[in-house]
Order: C-alpha cells, then structure tokens, then sequence
C-alpha cells in the first residue's frame, strides 16, 4: 500500500504509520455473496421455468435479445462486485506516530482524505455491537478530539478494542514527545 | 425494416462503457493500492467479463442477424 498522503514532522523526519486498517473482510463478503445471488438470479429462474425459457430463448428475436440482456446483466454485476471491492480495499484508516488519516474512496473519481492530530485526541472509545460482530471480532471505533471535528468514527474495524488501546498508547507517547520539546525549548530559552 | 443487428448498438455501447470503468477502476487500484489482492481482484474481473463475453460470442454465432427486429406495417397496402 502507498501512503501518499505522510508528511514531514520532527526534524523533517518522515511520520511512520503504526496502524494501518480496513473494514473486515466479513463486510466485503456480505456484499460479495449478495452480488454472486443476482449473478445466479438468471439460472435460478431458468431452473424454475424450466420450459418456458427454452421456448423463449428458442424465438427467432426474443431469443437473442435475451441472451444479449442476460449478458448485459452479468456484466453490470461483475462490475458492481469489483466497484465494490475496489471501495473496501482503498478505504483506509491509518494512524501514524503523528496523526489518525481516514482516506474514504467514493466511486472511481472521489478520494476524501480527513486528519486529525494525536495531540488533539481527547478519548477513544471502541464498541463492539450485535452476534456478527461479536462472532468476527469487528466493532467501532471513536476517537474524540478538541477540534473542529468532535469525532472521528471508524466502523467494521477488526479487533477494535486492541487498536483502541494502541491508538491511546500512541497518543500517550506522542503527549510525552511533545511535553519533552517544550521542556527542551523553556530550557534553551533560559 | 429494422434488422436484429440493431440490438447490438445499445449492447456495444454498455459493454464499452463496463469495459472503461473497469479500466478506470484498475488505475484507481494501483494508483492507491496495488498489493496481490488488488491484482487478484483484477484478474478475476477481467477473466469473468471476458468469459462473459466469449459466452455471449458462442451462443450468438448461429444467429442471423440481418432478420427483421421491427416490421412496420403502417404502409403496406392492407395497412390504414
């Protein structure tokens, strides 16, 4: 994975990514499994009506129209499955030494990129809710910060209680880093 | 007369439309990602549209498409 969007920080040191997450793969095959259904609709209702397809499909214009709309309609699906993993894979949650960057892709075209400074975390929550989840280890993730965005909501994260608490070990770190420089400064100034 | 032929400009239109989006959804990939399950993704989308396609190809062959789709019969002399 690149990580284009990493800055220069301390000494113009580049920020390192501590955590680097997706959605679980369980929300990718729930939409996977739902679009490979529509995909066996079309053989499904062949099973069922049986002869009347046949009949159909036998016609001198209904039949290739058919077949030419059953293959638009396959096609149609193939590409809702790869648009949709395409969402999965480059929705991305990564927390530096740094900061916490939600990177949500929206279509082809949209890439939305929203930061937030470990110095700003104020708390962090995670929240594991109903038998899916529970079963799979994926839940919520929010982090509260004094700025401009209150919370920063991360959902279907897999095993959200351990990289809740790293993220608060990183943020206790990076408080120490900062409270250490500051020291540096005062003394340096006198 | 409008012959059977004609089905197949709104069918072209649509499989080149798919077959952009899947280009441009293949570029987005490896612009922003590119690790094995990219590439296995991609492959898999490309292997089942081009099945799909071939499939398409092989049960159409026998068909004539120069045979009516439409036949008007507005001006023919049993017509109005």
């Amino acid at each position: 994975m690149h990580f284009p969007f990493l800055i220069k920080i301390h000494n113009g040191e580049m920020e390192k990514p501590k955590i680097f997450m997706r959605k679980h793969p369980v929300i990718l095959s729930g939409q996977v499994t739902l679009y490979l259904f529509l995909a066996c609709l079309p053989f499904i209702a062949n099973v069922v009506l049986g002869e009347v397809v046949a009949i159909w499909l036998a016609m001198d214009v209904l039949g290739p129209a058919m077949l030419l709309l059953l293959s638009l309609f396959e096609l149609f699906v193939a590409t809702l499955l790869y648009s949709a993993f395409m969402d999965w894979y480059l929705d991305v949650w990564v927390v530096t030494d740094e900061r916490i960057i939600d990177v949500n892709q929206h279509g082809v075209f949209g890439r939305e990129i929203a930061e937030l400074q470990l110095s700003k975390v104020q708390d962090v929550a995670s929240e594991q809710k109903g038998a899916f989840a529970t079963i799979f280890g994926y839940g919520k993730i929010r982090v509260q910060s004094a700025g401009e965005h209150l919370q920063f909501e991360f959902d279907g994260i897999p095993k959200p209680n351990e990289v809740a608490r790293t993220i608060l070990e990183l943020v206790q770190a990076d408080m120490r880093f900062h409270e250490a420089a500051l020291a540096g400064q005062i003394k340096g100034l006198k | 007369m409008i012959p059977l032929a004609y089905l197949l400009i709104p069918y072209g239109i649509f499989v080149a439309a798919v077959l952009v989006h899947g280009f441009l959804t293949m570029w987005a990939l490896y612009r922003f990602g590119g690790e094995f399950s990219a590439f296995f993704a991609t492959f898999l989308f490309w292997a089942a549209s081009l099945g799909i396609l071939f499939f398409t190809w092989t049960l159409l062959a026998p068909v004539d498409w120069a045979q009516p789709l439409l036949q008007f019969s507005a001006f023919a002399p049993t017509g109005f």
